[in-house]
């Protein structure tokens, strides 16, 4: 069975079982231990279901799949045919005298390298001008460096390129299962390659000396007891895969953190496996050589907790440590100072100026690492919570405006004042040397959300923020500590590899503040 | 405020009812989603989606009891929103209990899967209905509120141990229970 069915099973339990479960750990002393309860459900209701129907539902999907294998097919090779065509147009090559099987196969063998079959070399010869050799002549080998050097298809140089990442979903109605991913390299607004990752779903691609490292997630499959582990590709200047790495350390399953390519060749990489029998995950570091072989493995630490960004400063690392769930203490503005051998150094919290940061983004840029946060303030007292949540929105309406207690959908001013007076975005600095961060820039009556902090095209650091604007406070669009709000400004502040504020962009985007 | 005041609120249009229902139940709602969605952003997302299904939805309902009414929508809400991003993100509690009771249930294709969920739901509610009630109490902690053992083993004040062995033993009555029913695995 499924596992979405059996969710859909546990979807059914009894209501009555769900309010116990509630009740009774509310109330340890609950609960004298009571036979119940649950005689309404009688298991003679599970009948064996009608066998007839089942046949003639086999029988029905053999034809819709034979029906349905013909139509693929003819798709296919419309698709593959089209393909060819399209190869052939862009690379100035003729088809005159060529039927449909042998233009595919001319595609094929070029782009396969195999270059062995019988009319390639003449296709290949006559497109390049004034050039007159006798093709037997040619070994596949020769044909491959003729086409090579014709044909624009030499090693690119594609610093500067960025990627494009496209998902094909089982379910595209709610891009749920992904079935494959279509990275394109974008260079100048001409694509330089596109490769199709099979089953995989790639999430970062970073450009290195002659190609790219694409690094991602095996896809999981429930039914068939498969989970996903951490999949980094090294991809030549044309996009081809040279080699693969998947991860195995025996964890139930594993994610990327971080991958740091490195200027031998090597890589450094973080992961964070989940082990079951701990109910843990563990922050993992292991080094891969130039072809993708793992050679070192660290287990730093695990706990229960999550390991959201890593980011290298100077020749250590910054890995940062969060719990989502705890939002009133410090855990979400911890970081793990690590060596490159994988050895903890340090642990650090920025705290300052009597507010709690939550961490949302690290990078490094210029040499610098660069963390992006937001601080709300804590309460007085030594209570360690901070003016989250919607409790103290209405008591602080309340007791500064002296408004009635009730709705305050209509007090959008005194809101709009309370969340940006209680609200910065922080940009902080990490010393290379002790890796404490400093304050570097901060901006009042803002937020920051994931991935706020990005390099652009002009290779200038970009820091988007949250600009609150205009708090719609509505209580049927809150949450129990939250204000949601569509009249936030996405801002952009650029600085160059020195740390200089170039300019401040208004994107004049919308975008929503949770808290 | 009492639930049925809550309700009241619900039929006469007031949006104090949202505010009360988040006051008495959202911290609770918040946990379920969280639990399932492995981040507060999205479980807070989730959690207003609920709350406005719950307004969309009630009149004509009138749910009782009104917790297990909003947790319910909470978890549909929350299962939907993680099978959405479940390619990028992975959450440890909702798959790992997940993974642990698929063992209770036929293997993908068996010929015992045309049985509908309802039909096995049913045989699991009846199934709960012989456990007394910590171990039903642990069992729906589990695997309906996928949280972890150690969380409930804090609940109970028992050791996290002691928590995995009953489920352990719960998981193999289930079987056993399942397979006197006809579904054999």
């Amino acid at each position: 069975m499924k596992k979405e069915e059996i969710s859909e099973i546990l979807n059914n339990i009894d209501t009555e079982y769900i309010e116990e479960a509630e009740d009774y750990t509310k109330n340890r002393e609950y609960g004298k231990e009571k036979i119940s309860a649950g005689a309404t459900h009688h298991p003679a209701a599970a009948k064996p279901r009608f066998r007839f129907r089942w046949a003639f539902a086999a029988a029905a999907l053999v034809l819709f799949i034979a029906a349905g294998s013909v139509f693929f097919a003819v798709r296919a090779e419309a698709k593959e045919y089209n393909e060819a065509m399209d190869f052939f147009k862009s690379n100035g090559l003729s088809t005159e005298g060529l039927n449909r099987a042998e233009i595919k196969a001319i595609y094929r063998d070029i782009t396969t390298k195999s270059f062995t079959y019988g009319k390639t070399a003449e296709v290949i010869t006559n497109s390049i001008p004034g050039y007159a050799v006798d093709t037997d002549s040619l070994s596949p080998e020769d044909l491959a460096l003729i086409w090579e050097k014709n044909s624009g298809h030499e090693s690119s140089d594609i610093y500067g390129c960025s990627y494009k990442i496209d998902y094909r979903y089982q379910t595209p109605e709610i891009q749920a299962d992904i079935t494959e991913s279509i990275v394109s390299c974008v260079k100048s607004g001409k694509v330089l390659w596109e490769t199709v990752f099979p089953n995989l779903s790639i999430q970062q691609c970073i450009t290195v000396e002659n190609g790219t490292i694409a690094f991602g997630s095996t896809n999981y499959d429930y039914s068939a007891d498969i989970f996903p582990t951490v999949y980094i590709a090294q991809l030549d200047n044309k996009g081809a895969v040279k080699w693969e790495y998947k991860a195995d350390h025996g964890f139930r399953f594993e994610d990327g953190v971080g991958v740091f390519p490195k200027e031998d060749g090597t890589t450094a990489v973080f992961t964070s496996g989940f082990s079951r029998q701990e109910n843990a995950k563990h922050l993992c570091f292991l080094k891969l050589d130039r072809d993708g072989k793992e050679y070192d493995f660290t287990d730093i630490l695990h706990g229960e907790y999550g390991f959201n960004n890593a980011a290298q400063l100077g020749d250590d690392y910054l890995v940062q440590i969060g719990e989502w769930w705890n939002t009133d203490t410090d855990a979400n503005a911890r970081l793990l100072k690590i060596d490159s051998n994988g050895n903890l150094l340090g642990e650090y919290s920025y705290t300052a100026d009597n507010c709690r940061y939550y961490i949302t983004d690290m990078i490094e840029f210029g040499e610098r690492l660069y963390i992006s946060a937001y601080a709300v303030p804590l309460k007085d007292g030594a209570s360690g919570e901070t003016y989250l949540n919607f409790d103290d929105l209405h008591r602080y309406l309340e007791e500064t405006y002296d408004l009635a207690p009730g709705s305050p959908a209509t007090h959008e001013v005194e809101i709009t004042e309370f969340i940006k007076k209680h609200s910065t975005a922080v940009l902080l600095l990490c010393d290379p040397g002790s890796a404490s961060p400093q304050l570097f820039y901060s901006v009042k009556g803002a937020a920051v959300g994931n991935g706020s902090l990005s390099v652009n095209e002009s290779n200038e650091l970009e820091w988007s923020i949250k600009s609150i604007e205009y708090i719609t406070h509505h209580p049927l669009l809150s949450t129990t500590l939250g204000i949601r709000s569509d009249n936030c400004k996405s801002v952009k502040y650029c600085f160059n590899d020195s740390g200089d504020l170039l300019r401040i962009i208004d994107t004049g985007e919308s975008v929503h503040l949770y808290r | 405020m009492d639930d049925s005041r809550i309700i009241e609120l619900f039929f006469e249009r007031s949006e104090q009812a949202i505010a009360e229902l988040s006051k008495k139940y959202g911290m609770t709602a918040l946990r379920v989603a969280g639990n399932i969605l492995g981040s507060r952003e999205d479980a807070e997302e989730c959690v207003n989606d609920a709350y406005l299904a719950v307004w969309n939805t009630v009149p004509p309902q009138s749910p009782d009891p009104l917790r297990a009414y909003v947790l319910k929508v909470v978890r549909n809400l929350a299962i939907k929103k993680y099978e959405a991003k479940t390619a990028l993100k992975r959450n440890s509690f909702y798959d790992v209990a997940l993974d642990e009771i698929a063992e209770c249930f036929p293997a993908p294709g068996a010929v015992e899967e045309r049985l509908e969920a309802k039909e096995v739901a049913g045989m699991i509610n009846s199934f709960l209905g012989t456990l007394n009630s910590r171990d039903r109490v642990i069992f729906v902690r589990r695997y309906w509120h996928s949280d972890s053992p150690r969380t409930i083993a804090e609940m109970l004040g028992k050791r996290e141990n002691y928590i995995s062995v009953r489920l352990s033993r719960i998981r193999r009555e289930l079987r056993k229970y399942l397979a006197k029913e006809g579904v054999s695995l």
